[in-house]
């Protein structure tokens, strides 16, 4: 009878051992999931801002060279 | 006379199935044109590995030493296990083959190469829900959803998975099913008037050669601060880009793209067939991982074009949703896939370099996605 209870306390010790580690592998899993799509949701949106401001500065840069070079000649051509 | 038949005599049921499996995947990629230039090399090398007692493998003894070093473990500790190389100089090669224009004069396509990785995450969830999987093996099988197989050879490396074989496997076979994969799913979550959206008004503007050179440095920028396990994939990725953009590398450009793409995928998949052994791969587990994996291509997809219909609600010009399923990282084959089911739809409708846009942000996303889940799991 001892041993029957020392063997059902083993297996129930097993089991809970398992499960402990089911439930913790599932909330690891979940925390993966929030941080993960958060995280990359942010390097997405900083990519996109840094995107916005190149194309902008650099196409504002580039106006106003391509004005600046076509201003002398506009200018010869007055005189 | 006995040397002859040791061979023979090694063989169990299940070495027999292996080479069945080597033979399809060879039959795959050349009959069916799947993916040819490595499900062929991994078809050969399932059949290579699974012979007994062969030099192919190390020999090893009772405790572990090794005896005789085989020409294919050698590769793989070399080439994957020590420091991912192989997966990390692909990289060079495919950043080299991108044009960013499409997704630099419209940059928030980029939030659908994000959230076309939603399928990975529900997959890790999934994965561990069955119970049977390790926090480490659930996200390496989820990273099949990243839809690009250097970065699940070099996730599941780092993250010690088990299944590396059966992942890379998975990963390039559903690659190769992406055209029969997409279009039900597209359909499935879009309206036939959704999918009849026109973005002509959207006009892909010509991109500067400086705008062109900044890009992949800020994207380096930006990854390795904020994502810096995902360095490694980024940062190569992006000096193949610069490769190609500078303007004066053309002649390194071009060997990127075609012998270093060549050699090291020549090399990368009878290598991860070292992975292959029929004890670790006739499981149930890779039965499940070929299920998982097709779940995470699907709900990329859904994610993808869900986030597109949301993004529509704040946009005057709309998007056609079906480009967010271009999103997920099967360059070029996904947004070919989106532009001919928009032109099924609408023969006038050329959604072609938008999906384009999308594609190659999955790219991105993906790889920064890789570095995060090894930061997140081993952290």
């Amino acid at each position: 009878m001892l041993y029957l209870i020392n063997g059902l306390m083993s297996m129930t010790s097993v089991l809970f051992a398992v499960s402990e580690n089911y439930v913790e592998n599932i909330k690891k899993s979940l925390e993966i999931f929030w941080k993960g799509m958060l995280a990359i949701f942010i390097v997405i949106v900083l990519i996109v801002a840094a995107t916005y401001l190149i194309n902008r500065f650099i196409g504002q840069y580039e106006e106003k060279k391509a004005a600046a070079l076509s201003s002398p000649s506009d200018d010869n051509e007055n005189k | 006379m006995d040397f002859l038949f040791e061979g023979i005599n090694g063989l169990s049921w299940k070495e027999p199935v292996m080479w069945l499996i080597g033979f399809i995947l060879i039959y795959l990629a050349i009959k069916r044109d799947m993916e040819p230039m490595l499900l062929l090399p991994i078809g050969l090398g399932c059949i290579l590995v699974n012979m007994p007692l062969t030099n192919v493998l190390n020999e090893v003894a009772a405790d572990g030493t090794i005896i005789t070093p085989g020409i294919l473990d050698w590769l793989f500790e070399v080439g994957v296990n020590t420091s991912e190389a192989m997966p990390i100089l692909l990289f060079i090669g495919i950043g080299a083959m991108i044009d960013f224009g499409p997704l630099i004069s419209n940059p928030k396509l980029m939030l659908l190469g994000g959230f076309a990785q939603l399928g990975i995450f529900i997959t890790i969830l999934f994965a561990s829900l069955t119970g049977v999987f390790e926090i480490g093996d659930a996200a390496s099988i989820g990273i099949i959803g990243a839809a690009d197989g250097p970065t699940s050879i070099l996730v599941a490396r780092a993250l010690g998975s088990n299944y590396l074989g059966a992942i890379t496997i998975v990963a390039y076979s559903y690659m190769a099913l992406v055209p029969i994969i997409q279009p039900p799913v597209i359909k499935l979550v879009t309206t036939k008037k959704q999918r009849l959206i026109r973005m002509d008004d959207q006009i892909i503007k010509p991109v500067s050669k400086t705008v062109r050179i900044l890009f992949p440095i800020v994207i380096t920028l930006i990854s390795g601060l904020i994502a810096p396990k995902s360095l490694a994939l980024i940062g190569f990725l992006m000096f193949g880009n610069l490769l190609r953009e500078c303007g004066v590398l053309n002649q390194l450009s071009k060997t990127a793209q075609n012998e270093l793409v060549n050699l090291i995928t020549l090399l990368l998949g009878i290598t991860i067939a070292s992975q292959m052994r029929a004890e670790a791969f006739l499981s149930l587990e890779t039965l499940m991982i070929v299920g998982l994996g097709l779940f995470a291509f699907i709900f990329d997809t859904i994610g993808g074009v869900l986030f597109a219909d949301v993004m529509n609600l704040f946009l005057k010009k709309k998007i056609n949703p079906m480009i967010g399923a271009a999103g997920i990282s099967a360059f070029p084959m996904s947004a070919r896939v989106v532009h001919k089911l928009g032109r099924k739809e609408d023969p006038t409708n050329y959604l072609l370099m938008h999906a384009v846009g999308a594609n190659v942000s999955g790219q991105v996303a993906s790889a920064i996605v890789g570095g995060l889940i090894i930061a997140l799991v081993l952290g």
